[in-house]
């Protein structure tokens, strides 16, 4: 009974170990699948390497497992909020939060050359994307996209706040469906920066305000859609000063 | 592991805020966490609980030849724990700078301060006396670990009790538990640690600062005060750091007010363990189990219940049972559900069906009794084993083991999060 077909067992919880063999129908189908977080190719099994429950996306038909996790594990293409630990010749240690600290070169940002490099102290933020993130090699990060260009990645104000929030929760606020950073919008003007290692840098008009927004997104980790717009209405009239 | 490292924003951020009269988590500057100090089955073992920062103390006692300078007094011996489970720089079995602080900032309160009296701990002048030993566990390390630690052992010193002693001429006889009833420590009085943060070079005093608030501190001022507002402990620490005397003053004073509270609070807890012990229900650290407000689910709304349904039909030939019944038989600590059906040819099956996402409001499950009787020594995990035994009658039997927990809690609507996959899993 641990292995099952995919599309009757979809929602249900699956531990690290399980497999999921594509039963003869799924075979026969020349539907492409793929694989997402929690799920990996071993032979002809599909095992499951995080304890959660499986998801699924219609097209193209996406399957990944959900999972409740603070720890990350680097994936590549992710963006990440990183601090500065050290420079070592021409390159940045960079803390993302995984076992092994990344490496970030100083000309890998917009118009960065030999010359004309970024000034980065240490203890700064970086918003980078992953460009290298194996289990072998130490993860390397880059400011900039392939081309070169300036995609709203780089160093981050020290006049915001960061703070720590569990993975799944970061997926749910990056979700388009998720309304709660547009409605905290509403109310107060700010700028963020999510990290898709758990770090979140928010910075409002003021301290109060930006540790009100902070405090307002830790608390809706486990809150519904309506208890999110709840938080929102309270939040908006307390700016109001009710 | 190296501690995850401090960024130039996190600092400024508490630092203005602090000017501000703004803390990260809401409070005000001379505000305490939440503190919830729960006592356990055994005697001499306290759980306080300041915010998320977790310490348990268990004292325990020995006898022991007393000091030679000191020959007619036991022995007060304090030792703090801080392993990897506390915070991931931490090293198991030793102690690092931080740990060496904590240690001698609650000896020195509680040991220097002579709150105990030695002397009723001697038993024979210069051969037998009582050795106390406390130790103190760092579970949870989220800020100022000194005021846990010392509340910890202070409560577990106040609920402490050993075992009573009776001199036949120059034989000792000490009574076992069931014989003679334990007797308490004689406490002169309760002292207790109130640490502060210093900001912007010591104007500001931030009191009960969390691991932010401390990393991002100039230096932290520890007073050590007992509820008759007597000063026994004072320390001042960081690299550089200022404080002006009309701070310290200040501090003192609402370090003072707030002793005489967490004082009272203790006795409180004291007293509402010693109801509950002669009531017989006894839960023990339970009790801070239902405190927990973190939850941990994959599904944004509540936790996965348990519940007993009807079998699928594409498992068994068999015609599907009415409705399965289940009890628990609980067998010398070993509880074990059993199902039975209606028919007694059909299966009857456990299935752990997923709460349907998000919208369902509406929540089923079943109230799982325990009984009454389980009164060996309540353990704070439960180890919960699922196994499947095929029987004859091919009736499959899941045996769920609990490792006997304090039944009052199991009255409660205790939600588990089970995980069967329905093969027969070992947890």
């Amino acid at each position: 009974m641990a292995e099952k077909s995919f599309s009757t067992h979809v929602n249900q919880i699956y531990l690290p170990g399980d497999s999921v063999t594509l039963s003869k129908t799924d075979e026969i189908s020349t539907v492409k699948i793929v694989l997402g977080p929690g799920l990996r190719k071993y032979g002809k099994q599909i095992l499951v390497t995080k304890s959660g429950v499986l998801r699924t996306k219609a097209s193209p038909a996406t399957y990944w497992i959900d999972c409740h996790h603070k720890r990350y594990v680097p994936a590549r293409g992710d963006d990440v909020i990183g601090v500065v630990t050290n420079k070592v010749g021409e390159s940045y240690k960079v803390n993302i939060g995984s076992s092994e600290e990344a490496s970030l070169s100083s000309i890998a940002f917009p118009g960065a050359t030999k010359k004309n490099k970024p000034n980065i102290q240490i203890g700064d933020l970086v918003f980078a994307k992953l460009l290298i993130a194996s289990i072998d090699m130490e993860p390397e990060l880059v400011c900039v996209n392939s081309l070169g260009e300036n995609v709203g990645l780089g160093v981050l104000s020290t006049s915001g706040f960061l703070f720590t929030v569990p993975l799944h929760h970061i997926r749910k606020l990056l979700n388009p469906e998720c309304t709660l950073l547009k409605s905290l919008g509403k109310a107060l003007s700010f700028e963020i920066a999510v990290g898709m290692n758990g770090k979140i840098w928010i910075k409002a008009k003021s301290v109060k305000q930006t540790i009100a927004l902070a405090r307002a997104i830790s608390i809706s980790e486990h809150m519904n859609k309506e208890e999110m717009n709840k938080l929102c209405r309270k939040f908006v009239d307390r700016q109001a000063g009710f | 592991m190296k501690e995850t490292p401090l960024s130039i924003c996190e600092k400024q951020t508490v630092i203005q805020g602090v000017k501000e009269g703004q803390r990260v988590d809401g409070r005000s500057l001379s505000e305490q966490r939440k503190t919830c100090i729960t006592f356990g089955t055994e005697w001499g073992c306290c759980q306080v609980l300041l915010g998320n920062t977790r310490v348990m103390a268990q004292v325990s006692c020995s006898v022991q030849v007393p000091k030679s300078s000191r020959a007619n007094e036991g022995m007060l011996f304090i030792n703090v724990e801080m392993s990897t489970m506390a915070a991931e720089h931490f090293e198991a079995g030793r102690l690092g700078q931080q740990g060496i602080e904590v240690n001698r900032l609650v000896e020195r309160c509680i040991k220097d301060s002579r709150c105990i009296d030695l002397e009723s701990l001697c038993i024979l002048v210069e051969e037998q006396a009582w050795e106390v030993r406390v130790d103190i566990h760092v579970l949870n390390h989220e800020g100022n670990l000194i005021d846990a630690a010392t509340l910890a052992a202070l409560g577990a010193l106040c609920h402490f009790k050993r075992p009573d002693v009776t001199l036949d001429g120059r034989d000792v006889i000490i009574h076992q538990l069931d014989e003679r009833d334990p007797v308490p420590l004689t406490i002169l009085h309760h002292p207790l640690t109130l640490s502060f943060a210093l900001f912007n070079q010591g104007r500001i005093c931030v009191l009960d600062p969390t691991n932010l608030e401390e990393r991002s501190a100039d230096g932290k001022l520890v007073m050590g005060l007992n509820a008759y507002r007597e000063l026994c402990t004072l320390q001042i620490s960081g690299d550089g750091v200022f404080i002006h005397k009309e701070a310290v003053i200040s501090c003192a004073n609402v370090a003072a007010s707030r002793a005489v509270q967490m004082v009272e609070m203790l006795k409180k807890s004291l007293a509402d363990d010693a109801a509950e012990r002669a009531k017989g229900k006894y839960s023990g650290l339970v009790a801070s189990v239902a405190l927990e407000t973190e939850r941990i689910t994959t599904q944004s709304q509540a936790e996965v219940y348990f519940k007993a349904s009807h079998h699928k039909a594409e498992v068994s030939k068999k015609e599907p049972s009415a409705i399965t019944k289940t009890k628990l038989v609980n067998d010398q600590g070993v509880v074990t559900l059993e199902t039975s059906c209606d028919t007694s040819s059909s299966e009857s099956e456990m299935e752990v069906e997923p709460l349907p996402p998000v919208a369902v409001k509406k929540r089923v499950y079943e109230e799982i009794d325990v009984g009454n009787d389980s009164e060996e020594e309540p353990v704070m995990l439960v180890k919960l084993i699922i196994k499947t035994c095929q029987g004859e009658n091919n009736r499959r039997t899941h045996i769920f083991e609990f490792h006997p927990f304090a039944s009052s809690s199991f009255r409660r609507q205790t939600c588990f999060n089970v995980i069967c996959t329905g093969g027969g899993v070992e947890a």
